[in-house]
């Protein structure tokens, strides 16, 4: 479908017990590019990027990167799939029990054997990055939610990823400081040619960063583009997505009609 | 009716794959023990936090408990006029017997609930994901220096809880009921064998294997077969931790006294 | 596998280096750098990093060290044979104003 692609999706199901969640998602994450996965809340989106992060399973066939598929990674090859990668998860998931620059140089203890000076100063570069290099020696519960999430960023980024995900980037942040972590984001692609993957509902975050736009509505894709195109798509929903309009069809209303008032309310004619 | 058929299925059908998650997740954790990272100052730290932190709880439950062995002891001797006996009575009650039980529930209720919240409230907040992320098994990270700790930390607890109770058992022999003192001694020193000592010890360790299995267990898959990750969730998580570690440890005490006696 | 090279001139060392300069590689030449720039009877030193392959911010992180050993004796430190991906990683990592970056050099203060 998408050979060029760095991870390819081909035909997505997704299931949370009997209850689907994902259906037949197909679209290609290029790469070097900024490709930002939106829609409204409870669409999916994240469910789709805990496939791509490999943290819910895939069947096999339907989701693979640099053209080997994932749903049959066995643990030492998803464990080197996860080294080239850097994640960013909503809340920023800092360990409570050591300092931001520790948190920070978990996966430098890990996996290298730098001396702890070495480390120190990588560190010191990263949260400089995110404008935290002052917090380094505070406890996780001494910082904001949107400082959480600043190093936590620092961190997925302390391995110089190849790929980075991030979840909901700009939430809990103030317009400026959003701005500045979307400012970061373009630079590691044009800096370092990072493919970069963000999931968001903030649309003008969306439009100021992505190469390439994936939209998803209840489970099902919407709609896949540039930014351009996207904001010209002809689909209704599109549109209506964008301006941020509920879904004017009546149904909904009807049903809720019917609940309150009761069955009567049909013999009665109510609207 | 045919709900009613369903519905039982489905709940054998979720008690056995839970049984199967928790015999998956013990090997899981035996095989974290030998895989990297380091383990030498996490377990350090573990122990600290399991044995050292709990050396007062332990201490205090040891002397009352000691010093009630010692009442009862004394009154139902004396009945028999073997009041001499009561150093024999209470060490060999402590040793076999409520040292390793009362060490391993008391540290159930301390370290065991603490480690419970503080894995459930890490699953919660995407920790324990972000972990598997970097490419760390969290088995390895988590779980491994917390077992190692306890293996180290509980027969070491059991036994400052057997002196300190022998100890008890003297104030109340010795200082309430006037024995002679070397009389108290002479028989802790008679009556209690290698033997003794020995169970002891391997209730101790079974008991630390049983406490960390189940307590990290429940904080690890807090909310995962919910759907639900908040912190209502940690907290029933914890409470059933507690209650689940504290049956079995009275169970395995049961099975370990029979196989050794 | 990296390798270095070093030579005297008068008052400055030339350090060439070459390879992957990366987390995996700094480990193993860090040491011998590090106690080069502790040796005595020099004011400047240089390193060469034209012939490198790629470098990452643990190889930043080295140079800073580096650069730190270094000021605290009051000595210099000349990046030279800088390429695209050393530029863009020195800005990236916000080291371009300890840097004097001039076409192709850095000087370190």
């Amino acid at each position: 479908m998408c050979d060029s692609c760095l991870i390819d999706v081909r035909g997505l199901d997704s299931y949370y017990g009997n209850r689907q969640v994902l259906f037949d998602i197909r679209v290609g994450i290029p790469r070097n590019r900024i490709t930002v996965i939106m829609g409204m809340s409870g669409c999916g989106k994240t469910t789709l990027l805990r496939h791509l992060i490999g943290l819910k399973p895939s069947p096999p066939g339907q989701l693979l990167v640099d053209n080997e598929d994932m749903g049959q990674f066995d643990p030492a090859r998803m464990s080197k799939f996860r080294r080239r990668i850097g994640v960013l998860f909503q809340s920023g998931a800092l360990f409570n029990s050591m300092t931001v620059g520790e948190n920070v140089a978990v996966p430098l203890k890990v996996h290298t054997r730098l001396s702890q000076s070495t480390i120190r100063i990588i560190t010191t570069i990263k949260l400089h990055q995110v404008g935290l290099s002052e917090f380094i020696d505070y406890m996780p519960s001494q910082l904001s939610g949107g400082m959480q999430k600043r190093a936590g960023l620092a961190r997925s980024l302390v391995m110089d990823p190849e790929i980075l995900f991030v979840d909901e980037p700009s939430s809990g942040l103030d317009p400026i400081t959003a701005a500045g972590l979307d400012n970061l984001i373009l630079e590691l692609r044009d800096a370092l040619g990072m493919t970069i993957i963000v999931v968001t509902h903030e649309l003008d975050s969306a439009f100021h960063i992505a190469d390439q736009m994936i939209v998803l509505d209840a489970g099902r894709l919407l709609s896949v583009g540039t930014p351009q195109e996207i904001r010209a798509s002809r689909d209704e929903r599109v549109a209506q997505f964008l301006k941020r309009q509920a879904d004017p069809k009546q149904e909904d209303n009807d049903a809720y009609i019917k609940r309150l008032v009761g069955e009567r309310s049909r013999k009665v004619g109510v609207q | 009716m045919l709900q009613h058929i369903r519905a039982l299925g489905a709940v054998t059908m979720y008690g056995v794959g839970s049984v199967g998650r928790m015999g998956i997740y013990f090997s899981h954790m035996l095989r974290g023990i030998f895989r990297p990272p380091g383990k030498l100052w996490p377990t350090v730290k573990q122990i600290e936090f399991i044995g050292a932190r709990s050396l007062f709880v332990i201490g205090f439950t040891a002397l009352s408990t000691g010093m009630v062995l010692g009442l009862q002891g004394h009154y139902t001797l004396s009945k028999f006029g073997s009041e001499s006996l009561l150093g024999a009575a209470v060490a060999l009650s402590l040793i076999r017997e409520l040292g390793p039980v009362l060490t391993g529930l008391m540290v159930t209720g301390r370290a065991g609930s603490a480690m419970c919240a503080e894995l459930g409230i890490m699953r919660i907040d995407e920790q324990i994901d972000a972990l598997e992320c970097m490419a760390i098994d969290p088995h390895a990270y988590l779980i491994a220096p917390r077992l190692l700790a306890s293996l180290i930390a509980l027969p070491l607890l059991t036994a400052f809880c057997d002196v300190i109770g022998i100890f008890g058992g003297y104030l109340v022999g010795v200082g309430l009921f006037g024995l002679t003192p070397g009389v108290y001694m002479d028989s802790v020193q008679t009556s209690v064998e290698w033997q003794d000592v020995y169970m002891g010890t391997v209730k101790s360790l079974c008991f630390a294997v049983l406490v960390i299995w189940i307590c990290t267990y429940k904080g690890y898959y807090t909310g995962v077969d919910e759907g639900s990750f908040g912190p209502e969730q940690v907290s029933q998580a914890t409470t059933k931790a507690v209650v689940l570690s504290s049956i079995s440890i009275l169970l395995c005490d049961y099975i370990v006294t029979s196989i050794m006696t | 596998m990296p390798s270095r090279t070093e030579s005297t001139h008068s008052d400055r060392i030339l350090v060439r280096l070459e390879g992957p300069i990366d987390r995996q590689t700094v480990p193993n030449i860090r040491k011998e750098l590090l106690s080069s720039a502790k040796k005595s009877g020099f004011s400047e030193m240089e390193i060469d990093l034209s012939q490198i392959s790629h470098l990452d911010t643990a190889g930043i992180a080295m140079i800073v060290e580096v650069l730190r050993t270094l000021d605290r004796r009051n000595r210099k430190l000349r990046l030279t044979g800088l390429n695209e991906n050393a530029v863009r990683m020195i800005r990236l990592s916000r080291l371009d104003r300890i840097f004097d970056m001039q076409n192709h050099s850095a000087v370190g203060s």
